[in-house]
């Protein structure tokens, strides 16, 4: 990529920070409702009554997953599916894209980056001052190693890359329906519950995680987790990670076609 | 009075015939919604295959009283939703201005003017689960207790109604607060659970400040005949404070209503 080419994605990042900045109250709103479905499903289990482990986890791990997934649904979620599919629907795609020379993909993608950057801080700082609170009253326990983390922060970037590619994919899918906000409800049902989001997918029956661990939706979100929290074996990761690829791949390629078929479909109003 | 609910019967028809113009849209929602309500009831299930009991509550009850909560949300959504997500963007495009010019109650307007059918499919569907749900429990509600459990649901109506709207009224100073419907939808989605499984503040909070008891949990308790009188005060009391407390809320924004010059 052209310094040029790079100063231009730059632009992008930038005025989505400075955006993010602005209208920070949103983030603030973002952040409590999930603070208050941490708070319900912690005492959930705090409250559940049980003989055996669940799903594995023990109780404070599993608040320790709930509470490290909360801090993770803000760092993987980059979700280009709303704008996307509005500036299809509106006809603003045109000026805002078809007739510049950049990349729509890598357009989105520092946009969302410039989201990110500022909503990670944010999720962060609220996710240690929540893990210092659990932490005082004992309710969370894992076994941090670095091994561990290196991997979850690769199983990191590979969900950032998944999410991005399939949530753009859903969103120009408006070339050919205009209005696609059903999609994007089957998508958040797939991911909140294939995902890993309500349950860790240790709690689903042995078939079901067979089929859980090829669809895409468990490296969205739960893989890091279980990475996180020593639930993977090497071996497991390793094929974890080669299935994250394939799934990423699918989805540029996807793009791709998409892209170029949607674009001579398209028909806009009002431009 | 009789003018307001021959005005209301005009706009729900209006939406109704709306809605009818989009038919596929609503079938496809439909669908969407019952494939959410296997999800919700598919993750009470695997709970259940991890913990024999929630705060007391059985698999079988906590089912009823998911279900219960999703008709309560379902509803919200049907009559009070709709309208309130739109508030935010009256006040930002300042069409908040031809409300007020309308000879109508501009609280009205805001609350009522829309109605939204895309839940009426599951809403039937759980009214089906509910009744099965019952039968498989073994419980046979009384007239009495119906009445008591259709007092409960309407009384959490009313106040989560007054809670959300004092919520969005404060769109008049934040403007560009348009997501709140996040929180609404977490804090309704939370009604599905036993009230029980807050302990400490977190119980007093959840009992005064936002009753979530009022969502499910309450009217749920009358068919298992573990009703506190405690509750029905809980719930005579909020209705009353959220009442009075939205309306007086409501009256003092506007007059701090700043128009974005329409």
């Amino acid at each position: 990529m052209s310094n040029k080419l790079m100063r231009k994605y730059l632009a992008f990042f930038k005025n989505q920070f400075s955006a993010t900045i602005y209208y920070r109250g949103s983030i603030l709103v973002w952040i409590f409702s999930n603070l208050v479905f941490l708070t319900v499903i912690v005492s959930v289990w705090l409250s559940a009554s049980s003989t055996q482990s669940l799903g594995g986890y023990s109780v404070s791990e599993l608040i320790g997953y709930y509470l490290v997934g909360f801090f993770l649904h803000w760092v993987v979620n980059w979700l280009p599916f709303y704008s996307t599919a509005d500036e299809i629907k509106s006809g603003e795609i045109v000026a805002s894209t078809l007739t510049k020379p950049f990349s729509f993909y890598w357009r989105k993608f520092s946009e969302e980056a410039g989201w990110h950057a500022f909503a990670i801080i944010l999720g962060l700082t609220m996710t240690l001052i929540l893990a210092v609170v659990f932490q005082h009253q004992q309710l969370i326990a894992f076994e941090f190693s670095w091994n561990m983390l290196f991997w979850a922060l690769i199983a990191v970037v590979l969900a950032i890359f998944s999410v991005f590619g399939f949530s753009l994919c859903l969103g120009l899918l408006a070339f050919w329906f205009t209005e696609v906000w059903t999609v994007d409800t089957l998508f958040w049902a797939g991911r909140n519950f294939l995902g890993g989001w309500y349950l860790p997918i240790s709690f689903f029956p042995g078939v079901f995680q067979t089929i859980i661990k090829i669809l895409p939706f468990r490296y969205l979100f739960s893989f890091p987790l279980e990475i996180f929290f020593n639930k993977l074996s090497l071996k497991e990761i390793i094929l974890g990670i080669i299935i994250s690829l394939f799934w990423i791949l699918f989805f540029i390629l996807l793009y791709r076609v998409m892209w170029e078929r949607g674009r001579k479909a398209y028909t806009s109003f009002g431009q | 009075m009789f003018r307001y609910l021959k005005l209301y019967f005009h706009f729900f028809r209006n939406c109704l015939i709306r809605e009818l113009e989009f038919r596929f849209n609503v079938f496809i929602l439909s669908i969407v919604h019952i494939f959410w309500l296997g999800v919700m009831l598919g993750s009470v299930t695997l709970i259940f295959g991890q913990v024999d009991s929630i705060a007391g509550w059985t698999k079988q009850e906590v089912l009823i009283l998911a279900v219960v909560g999703m008709l309560f949300h379902d509803i919200m959504e049907m009559f009070f939703m709709g309208n309130l997500e739109r508030f935010s963007y009256y006040i930002r495009h300042g069409e908040f201005d031809f409300i007020l010019l309308k000879p109508v109650n501009p609280r009205f307007m805001t609350s009522f003017r829309y109605t939204e059918f895309q839940n009426i499919f599951r809403i039937i569907i759980m009214v089906f689960v509910l009744a099965s749900l019952l039968r498989g429990a073994g419980l046979q509600p009384s007239i009495y207790e119906w009445a008591g459990f259709f007092a409960f649901f309407l009384a959490g109506l009313v106040v989560f109604y007054n809670i959300f709207f004092m919520v969005i009224t404060t769109n008049f100073w934040l403007i560009n607060l348009f997501n709140f419907n996040d929180i609404f939808d977490r804090l309704l989605s939370a009604g599905r659970y036993p009230v029980g499984i807050f302990k400490g503040r977190l119980e007093s909070f959840f009992a005064y400040v936002i009753p979530l008891g009022l969502i499910a949990t309450f009217a749920v308790e009358i068919f298992l005949g573990r009703a506190a009188l405690v509750s029905f005060g809980i719930a005579a009391f909020m209705v009353v404070v959220t009442s009075l407390a939205s309306e007086l809320f409501w009256r003092f924004a506007l007059k701090h209503y700043q128009s974005a010059s329409s």
